[in-house]
């Protein structure tokens, strides 16, 4: 509507993600949080380039080497081997496709089939509105991680039954946020003036509900993308997730935690990792939210 | 008020009903013999079939079954364990104790830990005592829990050697089971060494309550902090404050109690979470509770067992979830005209 060049001293009024975006570049800490996050969604992408080492490759004369900086460590292992002879470095970084990118692509389908869900019980009324938010209840009381564990039981391990199972417990959470925020935003009155205007069900959601639901969305992908990577993880620490020469974070850290006191690194790395990525994730959520708040206030 | 307590029972039962259709659905799915799934008879004989079939109505239609199993679960028959052969109540009733212990005290130390330091927070609001808080809330909550669990162990179970790193006592003191809580079943047994036994029932409790505990803390800090911010900005405290009331009384007498309302609705909606940190800390730690017991049902392929352990665990949330809200229909009269009429 306002021109930037205009002649007139227009105000321009940011759209809100735009005034959420402008609030979250503002502040250090989040924006690191997103170059971390970038970092490492473009080593999962790049992984074949980046790594030293196919995965699993064994180096059958450098078992156990130390980190390179340590006294018998070597360079060519920059964060040491395992008991095998793999470079721990190469699988992390392949890690990253499987618990990084995996939880990435898992969060993506559990947000459009919670979304849709969610939209369709909070766009209805009366019994069909209450029967999917009995349904709904019902599934949000088993938690998403037992929920992912029962799943993977019933189908098998392997990281696609582990990404279906993780995407199917976090659906839930998404139609929960979706009904709330649509259920929120319909029992405005600006959204009542439209209806008296004469618009349909569909120019309602589409002009009023869709652009005033999509902060409470971006928070929630957040949220889901921590949780999705602490779940394949801990699946793969249970050892009932991703199987052992599939290089996924946590199965690497539970493999290693027979060698914990010969060859720590083999536990620290994997850690570290996943501390790092959910770190990242946390920050940028927290940085969301603070930008909202500012935002309206 | 009682319109809303029955609307809430009436929630409350169709709830129950949705989680047993979903948990016959899974037990359904799993694969095997629905009879031997239902029942955990493994290798029945003739009469054995009859009776089982007739009783879970497995040759009537779906609805039927349906109603057939929730009769069974409910009158306490979950079938016996495919692995132990024991009735699955029993070793329900010896594990689920256990859970409750570790729970009851990692939520007492989340809650004490975490409402102090998020009042703190929303004091200072966004100066450094602030910030300092939510970073470090911000590292805990990103911690995995069995990461943290791991290096626990090696740090202080296994490098300087301060707790012990499994189970739930010593075996060398013998405790009968009365409560199936330890420090209870300690306290009422008439044993020589009771204070002996006590401090290491303590020792023993530590580490996992601690790892359990440091997620719950960092949630109760920001909800804590959220709901201060949010009670100290109202029109009532900057008037207490206009009339020169001291900051310490404001907080302590007006704030802090408004506060907590939000603050109880959400710790008992992050239960859940709790509950299955709890499992893969019970996992890590040996703990004798519901998850240790879940999982090794998983890795036998138990499928009696997995549906027992779904249905207690999300039974326990459901009715704590109710419990809380009554409890806060009860004391705060808001909450009743807010939630009445919408879902």
């Amino acid at each position: 509507m306002a021109k930037t060049n205009s002649i007139y001293q227009d105000e321009i009024i940011p759209s809100p993600l735009k005034q959420i975006w402008n609030n979250f570049s503002n502040s250090p800490l989040p924006m690191l949080g997103l170059w971390v996050f970038i970092g490492f969604m473009l080593i999962s992408i790049f992984a074949p380039l980046i790594a030293p080492y196919p995965p699993g490759q064994q180096h059958l004369d450098a078992l156990l080497t130390p980190p390179s900086w340590h006294p018998n460590g070597n360079v060519a292992f920059f964060f040491g081997t395992d008991d095998l002879g793999r470079d721990i470095l190469s699988n992390l970084i392949y890690g990253t496709r499987i618990t990084f990118g995996a939880s990435l692509l898992v969060t993506l389908i559990a947000l459009i089939s919670g979304c849709l869900i969610g939209i369709f019980s909070g766009m209805s009324h009366g019994l069909k509105s209450s029967v999917l938010n009995h349904i709904l209840d019902a599934t949000l009381a088993i938690p998403s991680l037992l929920l992912a564990i029962i799943l993977v039981a019933i189908s098998g391990p392997g990281i696609f039954n582990v990404m279906l199972a993780v995407g199917f417990s976090l659906t839930p959470q998404f139609m929960r946020a979706t009904h709330n925020a649509v259920h929120q935003e319909l029992s405005k009155e600006y959204v009542t003036a439209t209806k008296l205007d004469g618009a349909n069900k569909f120019q309602i959601f589409v002009f009023c509900i869709l652009p005033n639901i999509l902060d409470a969305l971006v928070i929630q992908i957040t949220l889901a993308i921590s949780v999705a990577i602490i779940d394949i993880a801990t699946l793969g620490f249970l050892k009932i997730g991703a199987q052992s020469p599939t290089s996924e974070w946590g199965a690497m850290l539970s493999d290693g935690l027979d060698l914990i006191f010969i060859a720590p690194w083999n536990v620290i790395f994997p850690g570290l990792a996943l501390f790092f990525a959910v770190l990242s994730i946390n920050v940028i959520g927290y940085g969301l939210q603070q930008a909202l708040k500012e935002g309206i206030g | 008020m009682w319109l809303y307590i029955a609307r809430r029972f009436n929630l409350f039962f169709l709830t129950l009903g949705v989680l047993f259709a979903l948990v016959l659905m899974m037990n359904k799915a799993m694969p095997g013999d629905s009879l031997v799934k239902l029942s955990g008879v493994n290798t029945p004989s003739k009469e054995q079939v009859v009776e089982l079939t007739s009783r879970y109505q497995l040759d009537d239609s779906i609805i039927n079954q349906y109603i057939a199993f929730i009769n069974q679960r409910l009158s306490g028959d979950f079938g016996i364990s495919l692995s132990s052969k024991q009735p699955i109540i029993n070793e329900i009733i010896q594990h689920l104790p256990a859970t409750i212990e570790l729970c009851f005290y990692a939520m007492i130390l989340a809650l004490s830990i975490g409402i102090p330091l998020g009042v703190i927070a929303s004091f200072k609001y966004k100066k450094i005592t602030d910030h300092a808080i939510i970073t470090v809330t911000l590292v805990g909550y990103s911690i995995p829990i069995f990461c943290l669990g791991v290096i626990g162990i090696m740090l202080f179970g296994l490098e300087l050697q301060w707790l012990p790193v499994a189970g739930r006592i010593n075996l060398l003191y013998q405790v009968d089971m009365v409560t199936g809580f330890t420090i209870i079943d300690i306290l009422l047994s008439d044993i020589s060494y009771k204070s002996l036994a006590l401090r290491d029932a303590f020792a023993h409790l530590t580490m996992p309550a601690l790892t359990l505990a440091l997620f719950p803390i960092t949630v109760v800090i920001r909800i804590t902090r959220h709901a201060m911010l949010d009670e100290l900005n109202t029109n009532y405290i900057k008037a207490a404050e206009a009339r020169g009331i001291s900051p310490t009384n404001i907080i302590l007498h007006h704030a802090l109690p408004n506060a907590m309302h939000p603050v109880l609705a959400q710790v008992s909606l992050q239960l859940s979470t709790l509950l299955t940190s709890a499992m893969v800390t019970e996992v890590i730690f040996s703990w004798p509770g519901i998850g240790t017991w879940l999982m090794s049902a998983i890795y036998q392929r138990d499928y009696p067992v997995i549906t027992a352990g779904i249905l207690v665990c999300a039974i326990f949330l459901i009715v704590i979830s109710l419990v809380s809200d009554l409890l806060s229909i009860v004391s705060t009269p808001k909450r009743r005209s807010v939630r009445h009429g919408k879902n």
